[in-house]
């Protein structure tokens, strides 16, 4: 089946409906919109590794759009310290 | 005969933590380190070029306060030594205030309006410690851990005296006003940490949970940057800072967090208006 061009909408709507859902589960650090290698608008899942337990039950396909997984987390703010 | 490392900047020993030290000797053979700024392509020279910059230091005592430099607070429970950036400064009618995160300037929501903000923070004023307070934390927008969204890590300290910090970022410039992010902009900041760096915008719109010590922080809608040139954008310490695009100078976001590959940033619209200040240019 041909897929279909996602808009930048339809994709921030996806990710409406799903992003509590998925950052919910184990080892998903963000939901977002971005592009994917060829400029198209995807839906983007942030991973805290590649061997996340939750990434066998995370889909290729939401809604039948494509999503793009990204090895990136996990996040943490950004402050330098050193306990005493 | 000796191994040069040359390095963008050098810092004091005792600033560096001890796994990012470079080694003493390589294969038997001393190690000398020399500060050499960021190489660049010689440009041919023209008429009103500015002279090279060299890249400052943002973890010395800075007096005017430059944002890039680092800043901190005093833990009342002496626990905590840290340090972070001053973002931007920001205006509400006559009053100055620094713009950093939440976590830098008002840890978490733990620490009292009032408090002192110093510059450097603590963990770069070396012991005893060379810095002082050059504000008092004003306001800051709460964190709140769990399945509620937040938008931004902000908070504002009011300048004790306003000859005490100017708005020009260290190694950039002032900011020329502020613009919404888009995917593929080009952007850039000075931090605490790793000093001036470029990046790209990957999102404009992600959902992100952030590990704080309070707990997960969820936050809606927020702008990822990766480092150009295979480069990381961030690292620890760098909270605060204010990302502006390459092309124009105009603010884009504020620096809260992020990994090891990616930074994740507050849309500035949104810090500056759930703090009610505006970028003092």
């Amino acid at each position: 089946m041909e897929e279909t061009i996602a808009t930048k909408q339809e994709i921030r709507e996806l990710k409406h409906r799903h992003s509590a859902r998925l950052l919910s589960q184990p080892g998903v650090s963000g939901v977002g919109v971005e592009k994917d290698d060829k400029g198209e608008y995807v839906l983007a899942v942030h991973l805290d590794s590649d061997d996340s337990e939750g990434l066998k039950l995370l889909p290729d396909k939401i809604e039948g759009y494509s999503v793009k997984y990204i090895k990136s987390g996990p996040f943490r703010k950004l402050r330098a310290n050193n306990e005493k | 005969m000796a191994v040069k490392f040359l390095v963008r900047i050098k810092y004091p020993d005792n600033q560096i933590p001890d796994g990012d030290r470079l080694p003493r000797e390589v294969n038997g053979y001393p190690v000398d380190v020399e500060q050499v700024g960021t190489f660049r392509r010689f440009m041919p020279p023209s008429s009103g070029a500015a002279p090279a910059m060299t890249m400052p230091d943002p973890r010395k005592k800075i007096r005017p306060a430059q944002p890039g430099c680092s800043i901190g607070f005093k833990d009342p429970n002496n626990q905590i030594i840290m340090a972070g950036t001053f973002g931007a400064l920001v205006s509400k009618g006559t009053k100055r205030f620094i713009l950093s995160n939440n976590h830098v300037i008002a840890d978490e929501n733990n620490l009292p309006l009032g408090s002192s903000i110093f510059q450097p923070g603590f963990l770069d004023a070396g012991n005893p410690p060379n810095n002082g307070p050059i504000a008092k934390l004003t306001k800051f927008i709460p964190l709140v851990p769990g399945t509620v969204t937040n938008k931004v890590d902000g908070a504002i300290a009011e300048l004790n005296n306003k000859n005490l910090a100017t708005n020009s970022v260290l190694f950039i410039g002032p900011p020329k006003g502020k613009t919404a992010g888009e995917i593929d902009m080009v952007v850039h900041k000075f931090g605490r940490t790793t000093g001036f760096t470029v990046g790209r915008i990957t999102s404009v719109e992600t959902d992100v949970s952030v590990q704080y010590d309070a707990g997960v922080v969820n936050f809606q809608d927020q702008i990822i940057i990766v480092g150009l040139g295979a480069q990381p954008f961030s690292a620890s310490g760098d909270s605060g800072s204010l990302i502006l695009e390459r092309s124009t100078n105009k603010a884009v976001a504020l620096l809260f967090a992020g990994s090891s590959t990616h930074t994740i940033a507050n849309h500035i619209k949104d810090v500056l208006s759930a703090l009610s200040v505006t970028l003092t240019l």
